[in-house]
Parts: C-alpha cells; structure tokens; sequence
C-alpha cells in the first residue's frame, strides 16, 4: 500500500513539502534561539561588566560589604560574586572558588560555577567574569542564564512539536490527496489489462480529481474507440466477403454437382469433377464457419439459454465420437465427478465442447487417451477434455484462439484453424472461461468453467 | 438421380420473393418431376396454399408484404398441416427455432445447396406419406421394428446401440431418398451445425459392419458429394 502510495506524484510532493517545512520551521527556531541567546547574553555581559565597574572603584572594606549587600538583595538568586585571595582562598561572596579556565581579563564567558551556601544547585552554568584587583586580589562576578536555558527547552519543545504537526499533516494531506489517485490507478490497470487480454470494449476509468490522469485515459479511450472501430470494420469486411462469397460458391457447387450427377459413370473426367467437389465443399465449410464465428459473436439475443443438465450431454458427445476415436486407435471416456447443470445454450455447447474433443482425438497419435471430465459444484461446473497428444506450447496457447491459426505441426491434419475460434466466442457468448494447459495425460487439457464469470460478449 | 416411388405425382408451392433464389429452387424441383407453382408474396402465397393442395410448401422467411413466420402461423390456425420448409437467410440459431415454433416443419439457410434443398422436400414428403406412421419397415430381409427400438436380418436380432438404431430408422424410413450428412446429424443427433465430414461417416461405417457381420448385402449407399442413400440400387 505505501509502495504503492510512493509511486504517486502528488504523494511524493505533499510529503516533500512537508519535510521541507518542517526543516525551516527548525531553522526558525534555532535562528529565532541564536538571536535571543545573543541578546540575553549581552544583556548579561553587560549587568557583570557595570558590577565589576562598581566593584573595583570600591575600597577593599566596602567591597566585602558591597558584596554581601548585593548578595542580599538578590532575591532570585542569579548573582554570584567572590573575592579571593591571590592564592585562590576565598575571602568573601557566594562562590566556592575561583571557576576553571577563568581568564582574568575582564572579559564575560559561559562558565561552570560552585556555590558555597547550601543553595541549590550546587554547581550551575552561568555568565562569569573576573579580574584582578589593584591589591592582587581577584574579583569574580557571575550571572545564572537560567532564563535562557528555559527560553531554549521551550523553544525546542515547540519546535519539535510543530515540526511533526506538520510531517504529519503533510503525510495525511497526501494521503487524502493521493489515495483516490491509486485507487483510479488501479482502476486503469484493471482495464488495461483486460484490454491486453482482447476485450477492446474496455475503457480507461475517467476520476473525479486527477486532471493529468483524466487526460491521459481520455486520449487513450479515443485511440480505443478507432481501434474498435477498425477492428470492427477489418471484422466486418471479412464476415461480409465470406457471406458474399457463399451465393456464388454455393452455385459453382451446384453446376459441379448437376455436371457430375449427368456424367457417365465410366467418364475419366468424374475423379476430376469429384475433386472439384470436395474443394467446393470445404471452401464452402470454412465461409460457413466464418460466417456462424462472426454470428455467435454478434449474437445479442440468448433465448435458447436455459438451464441444463451437463452430464446428458457429455454422455452423448463421448458416444457420439467415439466411433471416430476408435479409427483414430485413441481411447475416449468420460469421466463424471460430479453431475451440475449449466446455463447456457444446450446447443452451442455441444457445439463447443464437440469441437474440442474433435481437436482432442485428431492431434493424440493411434495408442493415445482423451478423457472428457465433468466436475466442480453446482455452481461452478467444470468441463475439461484433455488428452495425450502433442499438446499446445505455452506461448501459443492464446493465438490458437485466432482464426485461421493453426500450429506448424499441425500442417498435416486436416482443419482449418477456426474450430478454436468457435469455441471462444461460444465461450464468450456465455460469459464463461476457457483455460488451456497441461493434462495429466500428457497432452493438451481444455477446461471450460461454466459459470457466468464475467459479463458475455 | 434418387429413385421417387410416391412423389411423381408430388405438387410443391413455392414461396419466394427473391427471383433467382425462386428459379434455381423452381428448376432443382421440376428436375425431380414435381408439379411446382410460385409466389411472389405472401398474401398470393398464403392464397395458394389455402386453395391449392399441395404437398409441401418452400416458404421463404423473408417476404415483403407478410413475414415467413405469420404465413405458417396462419396456414396451421386454419388447420392445413402441408409440410413447410422455411427458408431463411438468417441463420442464427435462436432463428430455427423461431422457423419451427411457428409451425415449421424444416428449416434451411441460404446459400443452399439445391439438391439439399430437394432431398429436404423429399423427407418432407415421405413423412406425409406416411402420415400413418408403419410400425414395422422390411427391405431385403433387413426389417426394424419401431415400436420396440429393434432390428433383425432374416429372423436374428440386430444387436444395435439406440443411436446406430435411429441412424438405420432414419435411412429406411426414408430409403430411395439421399440424405445430406447434416439431415442425418439433424434428425438421428437433433443437433443443427455442420458435423465435419468423417463424424457421421465413421457411425455410417460402423452400422454397414454390423449389417454386414449379419449377412446383410449392402442397402447403405454414398452418394458422391451429397451424402448417403438407402435401399438396394442395382
Ligand atoms: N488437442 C490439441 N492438441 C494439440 N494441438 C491442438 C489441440 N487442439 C488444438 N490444437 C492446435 O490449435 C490449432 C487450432 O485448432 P482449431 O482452431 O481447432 O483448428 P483445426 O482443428 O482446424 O486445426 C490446431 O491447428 C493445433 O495446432
Ligand atoms: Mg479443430
């Protein structure tokens, strides 16, 4: 989901964006910290500097008392102040001793500092300077930033805080934003690929808010509508020659027929004459088939479909044939695992199903088994006939079902490639399913689930 | 051309718009020495054949004044029973069955074969023939008997499957006639699609074994393009 999420542009950005926000939310701050610190620190600097100034134009009795009036009157307790000897010995003040790494120049540092009341905390981070005085004593006077370490906390706190509101309302607005893009998306997949699967009456799903995707699905439905539209013509002109065709063929079979009817039998031209016929015939077998393909496909009307009991009809296809399976030396049964009924056209799935055990039993060699199974439930009927023969390569399983197609091994049996092709659009007719694979037999297996598994057409 | 035994004297109507469809039908029926009438419509058509009486009645699905259809329907709401072949260049399925609901006795698509077409009157005829259906058919020592499924040669029973029954049922019935692979698929499979030519032709051989084993002489006869023919044509 977020993978998929990911792949959206207008995900991508919004979450961007955020980031992007947030980051200068945080430069803000810390701009908005460094600023403060700055000026709190200068005021600070500034206090310690003005004291120190006081201080050291005190005399050396007056400014113990200095200090220790200072001290007092500092109720909040931010001041520190020490007066020690040259020695480091403190002479007066709150602090324990002279801070670490103190330079004595007279110059404000951030420093460590340790009290000697037993105030709290003991040791603290503060705003110190020192300074030697004219009689080698050493004047320390420190101020607590407290204030600023708070202003600090609550401005990282804020900052940390508004940050994530806004990633995640980033996160949350390309969600929104994003979410009916994928599902539109996933849409236009599902279409796609029926549409790679043959049903070219599919069209790109148009959305409500994705205007580039909109676009997009439009200019691909017009270029669908013309390939529709071709293929429908290209459809409709071979369906019309084949229909032209049968008049004047049909003729042609009859004066053949009549001129061979008046012949002598002994004439030598009557092998000639027969073979003209044959050839009418099965040129006048393939327009029919055209002609019945091209009608089944068109076919709206479905008022020979009605429940039916499959295994009837099985068992009369399997007897049927069976007498062509054994001059071909194949074994056919028929194998009834279960015993649904189907709704469908009674017929046209004779039809069917008669054409692919036709198949079944010219391609497996003399030695070779069909087998025709009727299984699955009530609801979901299946119908497999599979067999031991050569069987389909993978990658021709779907151009079989073109017409006209046939494999290069099967140059040598008689067909004309369109038996397939009835099939499928039978299949089709009934909105049902038609899977080729492997049978267990070896061969070719066919297995057409009789169940309305899509809407017919 | 086919042995006619009852049909010398057989007078067809027939019913079509078309005019070259109407001669080629006209011409295959006189070649078979029918006394055949035309119409062109379906008010002279349906005219006709209430006064006429005739055998059989081509009637064309499609006619400009009235529809195939309401002309059969009304020939049988006044009770005249005369066989009809409905011809029809609709061949959708859902379409015979519409041809035969309304009273149809046959139905066949254009283009058509015309000899198809005549062996189609043919059966038509010989059912009306026989309107009192036999209960026993005899050719040659070769006799079925159709009231009990059986069939025997000279006394010993034929032991035959129910579909090898109704093959050799159909071809006796209809013996001196030829009868198309797809007639034969039709009326023994009741099925209406073009069955492949070596379907009907492998259950055809293995009825002629059967009769043969039996010592039966030939009576199953093909027919060279057209289809097969029953009865004893030395
Ligand atoms: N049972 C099968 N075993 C092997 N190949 C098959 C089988 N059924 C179909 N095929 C292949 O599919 C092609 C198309 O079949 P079909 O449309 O029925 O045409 P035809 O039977 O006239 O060759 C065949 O020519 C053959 O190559
Ligand atoms: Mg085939």
């Amino acid at each position: 989901m977020f993978a998929e999420l990911w792949r959206i542009t207008s995900f991508r950005l919004t979450v961007l964006y955020g980031g992007l926000f947030a980051l200068a939310v945080v430069g803000l701050f810390a701009l908005i910290y460094w600023q403060t610190a700055r000026y709190q620190n200068q005021q600070v600097d500034q206090i310690l500097l003005n004291q120190v100034h006081v201080f050291s134009t005190a005399t050396a009795d007056q400014l113990d008392d200095d200090i220790a009036y200072e001290i007092a009157r500092d109720i909040r307790r931010i001041g520190f102040f020490g007066v020690f000897a040259a020695d480091g010995k403190a002479l007066a003040g709150n602090l324990a001793r002279i801070p670490q790494g103190l330079i004595l120049n007279g110059k404000p540092r951030a420093l460590p500092v340790e009290r000697n009341d037993d105030l709290f905390p003991q040791a603290l981070e503060v705003r110190a300077l020192g300074r030697t005085l004219d009689d080698g004593r050493v004047l320390v006077v420190a101020r607590d930033v407290a204030l600023l370490e708070q202003i600090r906390q609550s401005l990282l706190r804020g900052c940390f805080l508004i940050a994530a509101v806004i990633l995640l309302l980033g996160v949350l607005g390309g969600v929104f934003y994003s979410l009916p893009a994928v599902r539109h998306i996933r849409d236009i997949d599902r279409a796609a690929r029926r549409i790679a699967d043959g049903d070219y009456s599919q069209r790109l799903p148009l959305g409500r808010r994705n205007r580039e995707l909109d676009v997009l699905a439009q200019i691909v439905n017009a270029m669908l509508d013309e390939t529709e539209r071709l293929m429908g013509e290209v459809k409709t002109a071979s369906d019309n020659i084949a229909h032209d065709l049968r008049t004047p063929l049909t003729r042609l079979r009859a004066s053949i027929y009549r001129t061979q009817q008046s012949m002598d039998k002994t004439s030598l031209h009557r092998d000639a004459l027969n073979h003209a016929l044959t050839q009418t015939d099965l040129l006048l077998t393939r327009f029919r088939a055209l002609s019945r393909i091209s009608e089944i496909e068109s076919k709206r009307r479905r008022a020979g479909i009605s429940p039916t009991f499959l295994e009837p009809v099985l068992r009369t296809l399997t007897e049927l044939y069976e007498p062509l399976a054994n001059r071909g030396g194949v074994k056919l049964s028929l194998r009834i695992e279960s015993s649904p009924s189907a709704v469908c056209d009674g017929e046209l799935l004779f039809e069917a199903i008669g054409n692919l055990l036709d198949n079944a039993i010219k391609f497996t060699p003399a030695g070779g088994v069909v087998c025709v199974t009727l299984g699955g439930t009530q609801a979901e009927p299946v119908i497999s006939v599979s067999d031991s023969g050569p069987g389909i390569p993978p990658d021709l399983r779907k151009s079989v079902l073109h017409r006209f197609f046939r494999a290069d091994d099967a140059r040598n049996t008689p067909g004309s490639g369109l038996g397939l092709s009835l099939v499928d659009a039978i299949v089709r007719l009934h909105g049902f399913g038609l899977v080729l694979d492997d049978a267990p037999e070896g061969g070719l297996r066919a297995r057409m689930s009789c169940w309305q598994r899509r809407m017919p057409g | 051309m086919s042995a006619m035994i009852d049909s010398q004297s057989a007078s067809i109507l027939v019913i079509e718009d078309d005019d070259s469809t109407a001669e080629e039908i006209v011409a295959e029926l006189t070649a078979h020495a029918f006394r055949v009438d035309r119409a062109g419509t379906g008010r002279a058509g349906l005219m006709l054949a209430l006064r006429g009486n005739y055998d059989v009645i081509t009637l064309d699905r499609m006619l400009p004044d009235i529809d195939g259809l309401s002309v059969v329907g009304d020939l049988r709401a006044r009770r005249i029973h005369t066989p009809v072949l409905m011809i029809s260049a609709l061949s959708d399925v859902d379409e015979r069955v519409r041809g035969l609901r309304a009273g149809g006795d046959d139905y066949l698509t254009k283009p058509f074969a015309s000899d198809e077409m005549a062996a189609r009157v043919e059966v038509l005829l010989r059912r009306r023939a026989h309107a009192a259906e036999p209960t026993r058919l005899r050719v040659q020592g070769l006799q079925i008997d159709r009231v009990a499924h059986s069939a025997s040669f000279d006394g010993h029973d034929l032991e035959l499957k129910p579909t090898e029954y109704q093959l050799l049922d159909f071809l006796m019935r209809n013996s001196g006639q030829t009868l198309t692979r797809t007639m034969i698929f039709e009326h023994v499979w009741g099925y209406h699609f073009d069955p492949g030519t070596n379907l009907i032709e492998v259950h055809i051989a293995g009825l002629r074994k059967k009769l043969e084993q039996a010592g039966c002489p030939p009576l199953i006869n093909t027919v060279r393009g057209s289809g097969y023919l029953f009865g004893d044509v030395r």
